[in-house]
């Protein structure tokens, strides 16, 4: 028991500092929730930490919701920075470095892949909370596994190809 | 800067548009031959003789329908046949590498206690040509890592001296090369006295969509990796390209391989004939 208590003081020790950085962070506006489309991100939603004025992290995953005879989903991080000074009119620009694991299940194949976007982007502040982002380049894909179900095609994925992505981005916690 | 921006993105939303994730080959039937045997090596398991050697390589024509070989680029441009990128004294020291090294010095290096060890791929496509000339060889192009000194030049090299054997013995139509470097596939793609071939290890979806971004004419596929019958083979050959299978061995999975009915089967077993029949 006394073992038990032993654990979960130390667990609350190393947990309290991280929850209240989470909060100080929150406070700031450092998080941003995310939701939208990507040829390869699919439908998707996420979560950005903006740990500097131009610099984000995000992690986000993406489902296909049936829109098309296959199963797809995707999980994926990216590096993003967006410059300070607008380009034309409020619109800023920058551009997103990332990983996708992502995977694409019909009645030819099972493959599941890992990409590397390469994408310029621009971002317009609708309001001081809300931006809408487009974001447009190459991506490079690596087959990680492929399962061919049946012997009348032939296919793979393609190592190069382009993509697009359009966010929606809205900042938590701002005070 | 700002118009540059926006001609990256334009390019690139036109880009996605009608760029499938997933790119099928087309149909492009081909019919395939009868299924060839050929001995892995020359001479298989058969310990009487040196792999990849001209004597191996007699032994494996008098038994099956052709031999594989492994080959190497000399300082001068010859190939050799040797499995390994390193070249040994007979005491098994390392002296150097096939590709920094010249044809007298590999000579000086080729016969041990009177047995030859290192041959010329010129002296098989000899023997091939007088004695052989209906027989099938497949050269597997080893990588030069022992020393890299060009890649592109030395592997474009390699491709140039094969081309050029073939043709100096007119063994048309006779000689594979089984290959997964672009550089030496690039040479021959724009060939039709060699059949090409991409190796790949075990994923053969992975080995076609290879062989058709180096225009390559068949796939080299390692056995035992994926499930192969009939209707694989089928598939490949409805896309257009052969097939190569290595190595086959078991006797269950050589009565197995033979039905699927491949273009090639590598083999290390003499009597391969035998099974299949049974």
């Amino acid at each position: 028991m006394k073992k038990r208590l032993r654990n979960f003081l130390k667990l609350a020790l190393v947990l309290l500092p991280c929850l209240a950085w989470g909060e100080s962070l929150y406070s700031q506006g450092r998080f941003s929730a995310s939701a939208g489309w990507g040829y390869y991100e699919l439908t998707n939603i996420g979560i950005q930490w903006n740990y500097s004025e131009i610099s984000t992290l995000s992690l986000y995953a993406g489902y296909n919701f049936g829109t098309n005879d296959r199963t797809s989903w995707s999980a994926g991080l990216s590096f993003d920075q967006t410059y300070r000074k607008p380009l034309f009119w409020k619109i800023k620009a920058g551009y997103s470095l990332g990983a996708i694991y992502w995977s694409n299940d019909d009645d030819l194949y099972h493959f599941t892949n890992i990409s590397l976007p390469v994408m310029p982007l621009l971002a317009y502040p609708v309001s001081p909370v809300l931006t809408l982002r487009v974001e447009g380049g190459v991506i490079f894909t690596a087959v990680l596994e492929s399962d061919r179900k049946q012997n009348v095609e032939a296919g793979y994925p393609e190592h190069v190809n382009g993509n697009v992505r359009l966010s929606v981005i809205y900042k938590l916690g701002k005070r | 800067m700002k118009h540059n921006l926006l001609i990256i993105l334009i390019i690139a939303f036109i880009s996605t548009g009608g760029c499938e994730k997933i790119s099928y080959l087309p149909d492009n039937p081909i019919a395939g031959i009868p299924t060839k045997i050929l001995m892995h090596r020359g001479c298989g398991f058969n310990e009487d003789f040196i792999p990849n050697t001209l004597l191996a390589a007699e032994y494996g024509l008098s038994v099956l329908d052709g031999v594989e070989l492994d080959i190497q680029i000399s300082k001068d441009g010859t190939l050799w046949l040797d499995h390994d990128n390193e070249v040994h004294d007979c005491d098994g020291n390392v002296v150097g590498c096939f590709q920094t090294l010249t044809d007298a010095q590999i000579e000086s290096y080729s016969v041990c206690d009177g047995v030859e060890r290192y041959n010329t791929v010129e002296s098989v496509f000899q023997l091939m040509a007088a004695e052989y000339p209906a027989s099938y060889i497949s050269l597997d192009v080893k990588g030069q890592y022992c020393e890299i000194a060009n890649t592109r030049e030395m592997m474009n090299l390699m491709a140039d001296a094969v081309l050029s054997l073939v043709e100096e013995y007119n063994l048309e139509k006779r000689v594979l090369v089984e290959s997964s470097s672009p550089e030496f596939l690039e040479v021959m793609s724009d060939q039709s006295i060699v059949g090409q071939c991409f190796i790949t290890f075990g994923d053969l979806d992975k080995g076609l969509d290879n062989a058709a971004a180096t225009k390559c004419r068949g796939v080299s596929l390692e056995y035992g990796i994926e499930e192969l019958n009939a209707d694989v083979v089928d598939l490949v050959h409805q896309k257009g390209y052969g097939l190569v299978v290595w190595i086959v061995n078991e006797p269950e999975d050589i009565k197995k391989v033979w039905d699927s009915g491949p273009d090639f089967i590598e083999t290390d077993v003499a009597d391969f004939k035998d099974y299949i029949s049974k």
